[in-house]
């Protein structure tokens, strides 16, 4: 009977190979884990954080693209109520003064003096011309002059309303400062503003800041 | 039957009836010999190889897993690697690309005058408002809080370019109005109650008497100065309005009923500037 330790020695040619080759493949095991599996997993980790960066990148392309659409809308908005609403002076100072007076009568007051004040309000290219007047009447007549002029189609706006009674009668003295606005042109002193379509013919109706209808 | 075969030192394939081995040799005699143990005389003697085998084979076939696998990881390590090595290479093209498009909208960006168009988006908000702000309405409201012996000789709305230029956009943002009011009244107590019907009003908010002088004029005559934040909005009253009798005609007074119209608005939006306003 051979010994325990013996029958190994004998038998080497058995085992020797089989552990060798296991070994040699541990072994290379080995090495892809840690040299090999920690490039990837670094690949990996590259491609999160580009990922990460892309999203942040994409968020401000938006981000910016938004805000130009805005910039491009407003100016949009600007332009067409520099055209369409407040328009040049050649065209609507006859016809807005005359709105004016023509209100005034249909609510059956009778301005008797009329100053126009104008102011150039160069930072955006306007003008400002005002309308203020006194006329003498009953409340009724001061109710319907304001609810005619708050559903004018023109940007006239009230700017100052004073009323003093008459301790005679019903009458009001009524003191009124209305005002609208022109967009400037070149023959208006200063250049009009960049982009500022004041000359631009207006196509549509306007329908918007200001008149309802 | 078969028994050891002494040529060959092996077993035979017979079960012997007794063991052939025996468990324990038989206790020497004493005096006997005490090498007899370990003396075998067989050409080649008996040994159980059968672990070693088991081993071998056990380790032959974790080897040959090791190998498949690391064959397996091996490929897919040159593949994934290369896939995200592409990846990665794509990445930083789009990346590269997209860094040049940000770059293109800064700069389209940068050509706007945003501090200028956010200004004139200000002013021009300032006077739609003033242009949309209803007066008849205000006036209606006005009316339900005044009393009898309390009248009001001057209005005036802070819109437009006579409010504080950095108070507008919040104003305007909670929709509210500063108003001045000036009038006269008899008697002082009406006109405590004037203020006191303000506070009370849903559509005024904060009111304040500036000023009182009492005015000689055959009578007692109180003038005061006041203010108080006007919030428009909401359903407006019916205000009742007396047609004049025009020219010759019957003086019918035909009673027409008017609603403070509902504006029609644009409100601009200010671009918010990048990096806050100066």
């Amino acid at each position: 009977m051979r010994s325990r330790s013996g029958i190994w020695r004998q038998r080497l040619w058995i085992w020797v190979p089989a552990l060798i080759f296991f070994l040699a493949n541990a072994v290379a095991f080995s090495v892809y884990k840690l040299g090999y599996a920690g490039q990837v997993a670094k690949l990996d980790d590259d491609i999160h954080a580009q990922e990460a960066r892309h999203l942040e990148l994409n968020g401000q392309y938006q981000q910016l693209k938004t805000m130009i659409a805005r910039v491009k809308t407003n100016q949009e908005q600007v332009q067409q109520l520099y055209a369409d609403r407040f328009s040049t002076r050649s065209r609507r100072l006859t016809s807005v003064t005359q709105e004016v007076k023509e209100l005034a009568r249909q609510a059956g007051l009778t301005p008797r003096a009329l100053s126009y004040p104008e102011k150039q309000i160069q930072e955006y290219g306007l003008i400002k011309r005002s309308f203020i007047f006194s006329v003498q009447g009953p409340y009724p007549a001061l109710r319907k002059l304001i609810n005619l002029l708050e559903i004018s189609h023109s940007f006239i706006s009230i700017e100052e309303l004073s009323v003093t009674s008459n301790s005679e009668g019903p009458e009001l003295r009524i003191d009124l400062t209305l005002s609208t606005l022109f967009a400037m042109t070149a023959d208006d002193g200063e250049a009009a503003l960049p982009g500022t379509p004041a000359a631009r013919p207006s196509t549509r109706r306007p329908t918007a800041a200001g008149g309802a209808s | 039957m078969s028994t050891a075969n002494p040529d060959h030192g092996d077993l035979s394939f017979a079960v012997p009836p007794v063991p052939l081995r025996p468990v324990s040799a038989p206790a020497p005699a004493p005096g006997g010999n005490p090498r007899a143990d370990s003396l075998n005389l067989a050409g080649r003697p008996f040994g159980n190889s059968r672990p070693v085998v088991r081993i071998s084979l056990l380790l032959w076939l974790l080897g040959l897993a090791l190998l498949l696998s690391n064959v397996f990881v091996f490929r897919s390590y040159l593949s994934d690697s290369a896939d995200k090595r592409a990846k990665i290479a794509h990445g930083e093209e789009e990346f590269l690309r997209q860094q040049k498009d940000v770059q293109d909208l800064q700069n389209r960006l940068n050509g706007y005058d945003l501090v200028r168009l956010n200004d004139q988006i200000d002013f021009l908000n300032t006077q739609i408002d003033a242009r949309t702000f209803s007066w008849s309405l205000l006036i209606d409201r006005l009316a339900d809080t005044l009393p009898h012996d309390v009248r009001i000789g001057h209005l005036t709305p802070l819109t437009g370019g006579r409010a504080k230029r950095e108070t507008q956009r919040d104003r305007r943002q909670q929709g509210e109005v500063e108003l001045q009011i000036s009038g006269q009244t008899r008697r002082d107590e009406e006109l405590s109650r004037f203020v006191d019907n303000l506070f009370a009003h849903p559509s005024f908010r904060d009111p304040n008497l500036l000023q009182e002088s009492q005015v000689d004029t055959g009578g007692p005559l109180v003038k005061f100065e006041a203010t108080v934040t006007y919030l428009p909005g909401g359903t407006p009253h019916r205000a009742e309005v007396e047609d004049l009798p025009a020219g010759d005609s019957p003086t019918v007074k035909k009673k027409t009923a008017t609603t403070a119209r509902t504006t029609t608005r644009t409100t601009l939006t200010a671009t918010p500037a990048p990096g806050g306003r100066p």
